[in-house]
């Protein structure tokens, strides 16, 4: 529309509105029925595949003209999706956004919910590459439809069981299965498991976008999301024996960051915005001081090696 | 029907209306799914459409603004003996290209007066357990949210508990509504419109009378 200037030549946020009324019918679906994948006709977007696309449909779907959009990428701001991502709206529904997650309407992310804690109204877009939880156990489409109809989830389980079997605890860290409102079991898409507790009872709707797979679903605000497991063995988060090297924080997701070759490493937060805003507090010690010391311990080793 | 002579729709078949639809097609539909989206995320939560239609007499224009934002070629929509009237074929057909269908068992939308009785609905499509997706969104028109009768919701998308007090409305909707509630994961959804505002009761919601 005449909305946006840099593109005028596309609809609004790209999607032609026919395109717009069918994946709204189908938000409408999920919403209603959550965790339930429903079937969409995801179209080609200028963006390879795995990049991304089931989120921007989603995304484009649902912003209007006073949004703000946040996109994350592993939890970063600033990494190659998110930019893009980000200018791809800027420029075909040109649209405000930011990095700050208590400021955003909609946040799209790819791996990551934010750690601050959502709040009612905002929507959380995410994209998804493998909408099926069942897939890698049962690959016939016909047959996890039929498993999802009859509450089937037994297979799930026995997987679950093997990685005790093998590892002692269930192995699996990323894509954790969860049980949604007691009734379907749902990918969470690749998000760590740390995140899984944050999609319980979450003020904020959820939404999920499969773009080559062409699935939409949604969890509702306010629903019961349980991660899978078993009474002897009950689930449990990531958790590390640093602090984030930045901003000193004791219980957000760390990311390794490898320094050289000589085994220094340090852990970050991998939420951006929440590093640096807890940066800003001055809550811990300045950024320099600790890379300061990284650079010594740096010379420390070189030293040692010589 | 593509008349063979001129190649081209008559006018009977596209409906004819003089009555406006959106004042801006692209953000008006965005800004009422936006609405229909936080009302079916939030079942009982009563909420105000952001703008107004000219919809005919029949159709109030909460209702109206549903089915332009949501309605198109690909989808068919029913309307009840109390909707049905030409003004609002028209309307529909002129500002969506819907069809319209003449029996409940094959529609997407259906849309009907609260006072009217619940056995005309009793064929919607529910889905099937395999895709409950495949069933009809239902748009049932009142006055206003106030009613004495109230159900208590509770389930996905409700914090405790919410309300829903739609007027007037046909007593045989309430035990309808249960049973729609035991066909679970199928169902119909059902969205109230008052001319001004909606609230919706998605099939997921618990439902105490």
């Amino acid at each position: 529309m005449s909305q946006s200037t840099t593109a005028s030549s596309y609809n609004y946020a790209y999607l032609d509105e026919q395109t717009k009324r069918m994946i709204r019918r189908a938000l409408l679906k999920a919403v209603a029925i959550p965790g339930y994948q429903v079937p969409f006709a995801g179209r080609e977007m200028p963006m390879p595949y795995g990049w991304g696309t089931g989120g921007v449909q989603v995304t484009a779907t649902v912003i209007g003209p006073s949004d703000t959009l946040k996109v994350i990428d592993q939890g970063s701001d600033d990494t190659t999706n998110a930019v893009s991502i980000r200018q791809f709206f800027e420029k075909t529904a040109n649209i405000d956004t930011t990095e700050k997650t208590k400021d955003a309407t909609v946040i799209q992310t790819r791996h990551r919910i934010p750690e601050e804690t959502l709040t009612d109204g905002q929507i959380l877009v995410y994209q998804v590459p493998i909408p099926e939880p069942l897939r890698f156990l049962e690959p016939r489409e016909t047959e996890t439809r039929k498993m999802h109809a009859l509450e089937e989830y037994g297979l799930m389980h026995v997987k679950l069981y093997e990685d005790i079997s093998r590892h002692g605890h269930i192995a699996t860290t990323y894509a954790y299965p969860v049980k949604v409102n007691d009734r379907y079991v749902m990918d969470p898409s690749p998000t760590p498991k740390f995140d899984n507790p944050k999609m319980d009872n979450c003020a904020a709707l959820q939404l999920f976008g499969a773009g080559r797979e062409k699935r939409i679903y949604a969890i509702p605000p306010y629903t019961k999301v349980q991660s899978l497991d078993f009474e002897d063995h009950p689930f449990e988060i990531q958790s590390w024996d640093e602090d984030c090297a930045l901003c000193g924080s004791k219980d957000s997701f760390l990311d390794e960051v490898i320094l050289d070759d000589k085994g220094n490493r340090m852990f970050v937060c991998s939420d951006s915005d929440y590093c640096q805003s807890r940066r800003d507090d001055s809550i811990s010690p300045p950024v320099e001081h600790t890379l300061a010391q990284a650079a010594q311990m740096q010379s420390v080793n070189s030293e040692a090696s010589k | 029907m593509i008349n063979s002579q001129t190649n081209s729709l008559s006018a009977q078949d596209i409906g004819q209306t003089t009555l406006p639809g959106f004042h801006n097609p692209v953000f008006d539909a965005t800004a009422v799914f936006r609405t229909v989206l936080d009302a079916m995320s939030r079942p009982g939560a009563i909420i105000k459409i952001p703008l107004t239609c000219e919809s005919p007499n029949k159709l109030n224009s909460s209702a109206a603004s549903i089915l332009l934002a949501l309605a198109d070629m690909d989808t068919t929509v029913w309307l009840s003996p109390e909707t049905e009237c030409s003004d609002v074929a028209d309307y529909l057909r002129f500002h969506t290209g819907c069809t319209l269908k003449k029996n409940t068992s094959h529609c997407d939308f259906a849309v009907i007066n609260g006072l009217e009785d619940s056995d005309l609905v009793m064929n919607l499509p529910i889905g099937s357990t395999e895709y409950p997706d495949r069933s009809a969104t239902l748009i049932i028109t009142v006055d206003h949210f106030n009613a004495e009768q109230k159900a208590v919701l509770s389930g996905p998308g409700i914090k405790t508990t919410s309300n829903l007090s739609p007027s007037p409305l046909n007593p045989k909707f309430w035990g309808w509504m249960k049973e729609n509630r035991n066909t679970f994961p199928c169902g119909v959804d059902v969205i109230f419109a008052s001319p001004t505002h909606i609230c919706a009761l998605p099939r997921s919601s618990e439902m105490d009378i």
